[in-house]
């Protein structure tokens, strides 16, 4: 039975809220759980109500705020498949109704009769910081859409308004918003450890070790070497060398070898002569000159050409050199730190790096670890940089990261190591327009990672008798749908579309190796509906994909 | 043709002219003509109260009161137009706020036909 305006009429025994109720199905050995579920369809019929009601099992509730009451049928429409929408014509009736009852999402009209939308904004945040906010607007330029965005608008719409483009961008926020209400796992305000004067954030044994070696051997006029992967820190590690020698009141400098070509090097290092080469117009003065009593440290040294790396040698051993182009022999007394990623043994035998300038540099190694190795740390460095990020790119009103980032971020390899960890985290603190920052602001790689290492967790080759038995578990539809006629079911529909949509989810999601990504695509639905039905059907992940109760073929 | 004028119209409404399809309307609301003639419905029941609030805040040279219906008329109007009229309103918008009471009056001069010969073919939506 449908109303005059196209929805299933209520029956008078029907309770307007979601439940759960249990049924037996044929493929399965034990009772599951569905939901009572309005969103499947708008022409399911025969509803069973129940008296069970769960508060983690409602639809999400929208609050739309515009004196336009068209605006009002057409987000009713759009979204009644997801939620439960209440309607104001204007910012009083909004606020009374955010006093009243809670709500997951907000559209906000943003010119209301009564006030202007971004001071109704305001107020709203003061009620509930977490809650999303679009705004809706037919000046999509316009200033006013912009500081929304500005102040932390979860997004805005451009009237006209489409139905569809509304009802995924509510859906968002509505998946935004249950990821939110989460706990904060890390503060966003935490103090950051250089408040205390740290230069290194670390209390991994690896980097307790780094960090004994700087002491063993800062003090000593010895040349050092670095070594670990790009992002790792090395020149940090360079800077606290020389911070705790007994130069740290002279020069520090840094050169990059790998950034200037060969013949620019040597001139960076070692200065030239006037008219030393075309462009030279004078004489200039090089690095192991101005950094006299000081420390050079020379990073990427391993793409320093072999005549310059004859010339470096020449400085470590003997403290002379010769300016490019230049006869005179100078002194330098420079302490050097070099730093590399690459493998300068095998490049020795390659013929490509000087052997006896790598046994010179080679006397002291400090070796930096690699992030994955240091998993311990992840946690000390994301706070850091995430109060640091809040700071410097003022958010006021980011509260911290959920527990689920924090996981993704810990296990994740980290192949460009601490300076990628910043950035990603910068770019979350950024990038984010709830106070807590959420698994989906993640960058896409970090995203697979985690789905993919769920997967590894168990076994992803699944053989194929269990992708058959999933096959004859499907097979039961007309068993299950006779049996229903035989025993006066008022349900039929409603469990044969749950059958139905059980099956394909686990045959697809089977077929993606799990990868809910995909699955998503494949099925034509967003990532959020396939997590919440595989949430609902107690789709189990780890060990291949099954359902929590074996099936029966 | 049916003359139907106002102080100062330009134009006459004139029933013989091309209707709209509204076919982009339509594909906004994902195809359901059903949506689509309730809204219809809505916006001709408020839109004459609006357009006449508009006329009497721009009479009695009311600029922030006169972009504020302009804005609230832009935006009924714009679920079914994106074109015409509806880029008018938002001249008259931005003339509001400059409080550049000659180019409202200028604006409104010229769109007003527009805007009711609009309203006019939204409400034969209401029929469909």
């Amino acid at each position: 039975m449908f109303s005059a305006n196209g929805f299933p009429a209520r029956r008078s025994d029907q309770k307007p809220s979601m439940s759960l109720k249990k049924i037996h199905m044929p493929a399965l050995e034990e009772t599951v759980s569905i939901h009572d579920n309005r969103k499947v369809s708008k022409y399911s019929i025969g509803v069973q109500p129940s008296e069970d009601r769960s508060e983690s099992t409602r639809m999400p509730n929208v609050l739309v705020i515009d004196d336009d009451r068209s605006i009002h049928l057409l987000a009713q429409k759009a979204l009644a498949p997801i939620a439960e929408v209440t309607v104001s014509l204007s910012a009083d009736e909004g606020l009374k109704a955010l006093a009243e009852k809670s709500f997951d999402v907000v559209l906000l009209d943003i010119v209301l009769p009564d006030r202007n939308g971004l001071a109704m904004y305001c107020e709203i945040r003061e009620m509930d910081r977490r809650l999303p906010v679009i705004f809706m607007t037919v000046e999509a330029n316009s200033q006013t859409a912009i500081e929304a965005m500005q102040l932390g608008a979860f997004d805005y719409l451009a009237k006209p308004l489409s139905v569809d483009p509304l009802r995924d961008l509510v859906e968002k926020a509505i998946e935004q918003r249950e990821m939110s209400s989460v706990p904060v796992a890390m503060s966003a305000d935490e103090e950051a450890s250089t408040a205390t004067g740290e230069l290194f954030i670390g209390r991994s044994k690896t980097m307790l070790n780094v960090f004994k070696a700087i002491g063993r051997v800062s003090q000593q006029d010895v040349p050092v070497l670095i070594r670990g992967e790009s992002g790792t820190g090395k020149e940090l590690v360079a800077r606290a060398l020389f911070q705790h020698s007994h130069r740290s009141d002279r020069q520090f400098l840094a050169v990059n070898c790998a950034a200037l070509p060969d013949n620019l090097l040597e001139s960076e290092l070692f200065g030239h002569e006037k008219g030393a080469f075309t462009g030279a117009e004078s004489r200039r003065i090089g690095k192991f000159e101005q950094c006299n009593g000081g420390t050079l440290f020379l990073d990427e040294i391993g793409d320093m050409a072999p005549s310059v790396q004859a010339k470096v040698l020449r400085v470590l051993q003997e403290q002379r050199f010769e300016r490019v182009g230049g006869n005179n022999e100078l002194r330098t007394d420079v302490r050097i730190v070099a730093a590399t990623n690459r493998p300068l043994e095998q490049m020795v035998a390659d013929g490509e790096f000087r052997e006896d300038l790598l046994y010179r540099l080679n006397g002291v190694t400090i070796e930096l670890p690699p992030l994955r190795d240091r998993q311990g740390d992840v946690v000390l460095l994301m706070r850091h940089f995430l109060s640091k990020a809040k700071r410097e790119l003022k958010k006021p009103y980011l509260e911290g990261v959920s527990p689920e980032v924090v996981e993704m971020l810990t296990a994740y390899h980290w192949p460009g190591n601490v300076r990628q960890l910043r950035a990603v985290i910068r770019r979350c603190v950024l990038d984010s327009v709830m106070p807590v920052i959420v698994p989906d602001i993640l960058p896409r790689e970090i995203r697979k990672f985690a789905e993919s290492r769920t997967i590894k967790q168990g076994n992803i080759n699944e053989p194929a008798e269990e992708v058959d038995n999933v096959r004859q578990a499907g097979a039961g539809l007309p068993e299950l749908v006779e049996r229903l006629i035989t025993e006066r079911s008022t349900n039929v529909y409603a469990d044969a579309v749950e059958y139905m949509e059980r099956y394909v989810l686990l045959r697809i999601l089977k077929e993606t190796g799990g990868n809910q990504s995909q699955a998503a695509e494949m099925l034509g639905i967003t990532r959020g509906k396939l997590r919440d039905r595989i949430a609902t059907y107690k789709i189990v992940l780890e060990s291949g994909v099954s359902f929590r109760d074996p099936i029966e073929p | 043709m049916i003359q139907r004028s106002y102080p100062g119209a330009e134009k006459s409404l004139d029933i013989n002219a091309p209707k709209r399809q509204f076919s982009d309307a339509l594909g906004r609301v994902a195809g359901d003509s059903e949506l689509l003639a309730a809204m219809a419905m809505f916006v001709v029941e408020d839109s004459q109260e609006v357009i006449d609030e508009l006329q009497t805040h721009l009479q009695c040279h009311e600029m922030t009161q006169a972009a504020a219906s302009a804005h609230k008329l832009k935006g009924m109007l714009s679920t079914f137009e994106t074109a015409g009229p509806v880029i008018d309103l938002h001249e008259l918008i931005v003339a509001a706020k400059e409080n550049n009471t000659e180019e409202c009056a200028r604006i409104w001069k010229r769109c007003r036909i527009e805007i009711e010969s609009l309203v006019v073919e939204i409400s034969s939506l209401r029929q469909t």
